[in-house]
């Protein structure tokens, strides 16, 4: 009864009611966009590069993490092949690929530029190479030798382009010196420009056989769903220890700084973002409310005269807040789904980002947790906001209330 | 044996406008025995308003004591005199002060929804006092769909539901056409007769006045005669 009479209430006037309703449906609306907008572009950050370069889980032996930038060659995996296999039988791992980095001149012709190399397995990089992209020519395959290929940046500023011969010379892991023919078979790009200056991407096997090894770097592994990553550490602690075997691992989390920055910023940005509609939705509700006290004044004294007590009147203004809230954020939650379905089949093109050569797709998904927080937040500022006039509602002085004309 | 409902006693009402003092009434004293039907008349501005409020426990006098049934009410609580309110006095006001939101029969209802009464209970209970006030119809309507005649019958049901001791009408006609005005006067005293409710209203219209047993004169906040 006490929600019938509020939900009537609360469509009195109409005009200001629906004036309220479309400050607080657009404001939970937002939230519910602004949040799953940023989750999708977070979601696709954190995939391209878990996808184009770090994987879920890297593997090395101990110490590379911490030296291996200064002694690139003093902490390898000895057995590697061994070691792949034994991995390949846990649950939850889609694939092991090898890496093995070292620097080197690449020189055609007269020119020659400093490269970083990083030595991969063709076969095994099918799920890591989705975010990498040709301008020209193709990626290795299975069975290539003696090819490489070039990042955009590294191509243009040695001049280099598909079919070239080029000369790779590097110190083998003894120190001694090596010299390579290779043929380039693509220019790739990636989602980060850094990489496509510096880089190009050779086989592994033709890798050490220039560095004179029959070891990698580490292993990157890709897991069948990135939810499933700690599952995966946990079974790999157990399985470093029950082995024996001196290895260490970083999960891409660990690995992406940029990626954490990023999200921090983000956070904050989100927090000022949501601070904001609150208000508007707290200013919005808690001026109706005045406004409606006000008008009703001789109302309240009337059902105080009937015998509603003090805190009965607070509680009646209150619930008609909250009803407002509600029909707004239930609105707003209806609205936001519509909208995220409707942008993302759109779809927002998005310019590059810092340190990013290409630009993507944004999209809008629908987070049920952002969808829960944005509603009961709405809720909450309706409470909070209709307290204060309610509050004053219910110290209203019956005579004078019932005297206001 | 007469009870006495009402005891007024030395009460003197100021209300202070900044700086200047208005006395609205000033050391009256009344009383009001059980199932009387009083008049209380009197120029604009005697006080009228303001004795019904001090009876009706909606403001507090600046002096004296009033004893309602027996119970002092100078120092309730707000809670204690909602309570004492909803329990044993009824209002009807000169603008009917019905709630719009509600149909008739549902302002009938509302004074009921804190008692504990089932809702067949409460639906006889309505349907019996509309029926007394002489309104079968039109109750499902809102109030701004029916005449004042018709809000003030409405109005009269609400106070009458809950079968309060008192009833306190504060000119409950000066918004009706005359004849209206009588007609809702007759039902008041009608239902004074038959369920012995004791009613007090005020009212300076000379030719309804004699319906009242009693008539309590005053001017300036005082006892006039
Ligand atoms: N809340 C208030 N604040 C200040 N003065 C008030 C207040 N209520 C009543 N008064 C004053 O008290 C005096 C008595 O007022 P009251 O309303 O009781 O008169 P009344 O007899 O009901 O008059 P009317 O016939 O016009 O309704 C008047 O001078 C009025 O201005
Ligand atoms: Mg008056």
């Amino acid at each position: 009864m006490c929600l019938k009479i509020a939900i009537r209430n609360v469509f009195r006037n109409k005009v200001r009611t629906i004036i309220t309703l479309l400050a607080i449906t657009f404001g939970c609306m937002s939230l519910i966009l602004i949040g799953g907008f940023i989750h999708d572009a977070l979601t696709t950050y954190r995939d391209s590069i878990i996808y184009s370069r770090l994987g879920h889980i890297q593997i090395a032996k101990k110490g590379f993490f911490k030296e291996g930038t200064i002694k690139p060659f003093d902490y390898m995996i000895d057995n590697p092949e061994e070691l792949r296999e034994a991995l390949d039988s846990l649950d939850h791992i889609e694939r092991i690929t090898p890496r093995l980095q070292f620097v080197g001149l690449l020189s055609k012709g007269e020119t020659t530029f400093p490269f970083l190399a990083e030595g991969i397995d063709p076969a095994g990089e099918k799920s890591l190479s989705s975010y990498i992209e040709f301008e020209k020519g193709e990626n290795l395959s299975k069975g290539d030798n003696y090819t490489i290929i070039l990042g955009k940046g590294l191509a243009r500023a040695i001049g280099a382009d598909v079919g070239d011969d080029m000369i790779i010379l590097t110190n083998t892991i003894e120190g001694g010196m090596n010299a390579l023919d290779v043929k380039v078979k693509g220019i790739f790009y990636t989602s980060s420009k850094e990489y496509d200056d510096h880089f190009l991407r050779i086989p592994v096997r033709t890798a050490q056989y220039l560095l004179q090894t029959e070891k990698v770097q580490k292993f990157i592994v890709i897991l069948d769903k990135t939810a499933n990553l700690k599952k995966v550490t946990n079974r790999l602690d157990d399985f470093f220890v029950k082995n024996n075997l001196p290895l260490e691992y970083k999960t891409w989390f660990d690995l992406a700084e940029f990626y954490n920055k990023l999200v921090a910023v983000y956070e904050r940005q989100l927090k000022v973002i949501n601070i904001i509609i609150y208000i508007i939705v707290i200013l919005s509700i808690s001026n109706t409310m005045s406004m409606a006290i006000f008008e009703r004044t001789r109302e309240i004294g009337t059902i105080m005269a009937l015998g509603a007590k003090r805190h009965e009147v607070l509680f009646l203004f209150i619930l008609e807040g909250a009803v407002l809230g509600a029909i707004g954020s239930l609105l707003g939650i209806g609205g936001g789904i519509f909208f995220a379905h409707l942008i993302s089949w759109i779809g927002i093109p998005m310019p590059p980002g810092p340190g990013i050569s290409v630009g993507w797709i944004g999209k809008i998904a629908v987070v049920p947790a952002v969808v829960c927080i944005s509603f009961f937040l709405c809720m909450i500022s309706a409470v909070i906001s209709s307290f204060y006039p309610a509050f004053k509602a219910s110290r209203l002085n019956v005579a004078e209330a019932l005297r206001y004309v | 044996m007469p009870v006495k409902v009402v005891e007024v006693k030395e009460v003197t009402k100021d209300f202070y406008l900044g700086k200047t003092v208005i006395q609205a009434l000033w050391k009256l004293s009344i009383n009001v025995e059980d199932g009387e039907f009083i008049a209380i008349a009197g120029p604009s501005g005697s006080g009228k308003t303001t004795l019904l409020n001090l009876i009706g426990c909606i403001d507090n006098p600046t002096s004296g004591t009033i004893k309602i049934d027996d119970v002092q009410v100078n120092n309730l609580s707000s809670n204690r005199l909602a309570e004492l309110r909803a329990s044993k006095i009824g209002f009807i006001f000169q603008s009917f002060n019905l709630i719009p939101v509600l149909s008739g029969f549902e302002n009938v209802e509302y004074p009921l929804l804190k008692k504990r009464m089932n809702k067949d209970e409460r639906k006889k209970r309505v349907t019996a006092v509309l029926e007394n006030v002489g309104l079968e119809k039109f109750i499902e309507h809102r109030p701004d769909e029916l005449s004042g005649g018709q809000r003030q019958r409405v109005a009269i049901a609400r106070a009458l539901v809950s079968n309060p001791k008192i009833i306190l009408a504060d000119e409950p006609t000066a918004n009706l056409d005359h004849s209206t005005g009588i007609d809702i006067l007759n039902l008041m005293k009608k239902i004074n007769k038959l369920s012995g409710t004791t009613f007090i209203f005020s009212t300076h219209d000379p030719k309804i006045i004699n319906i009242a047993d009693r008539i309590i004169n005053l001017f300036d906040g005082q006892l006039s005669k």
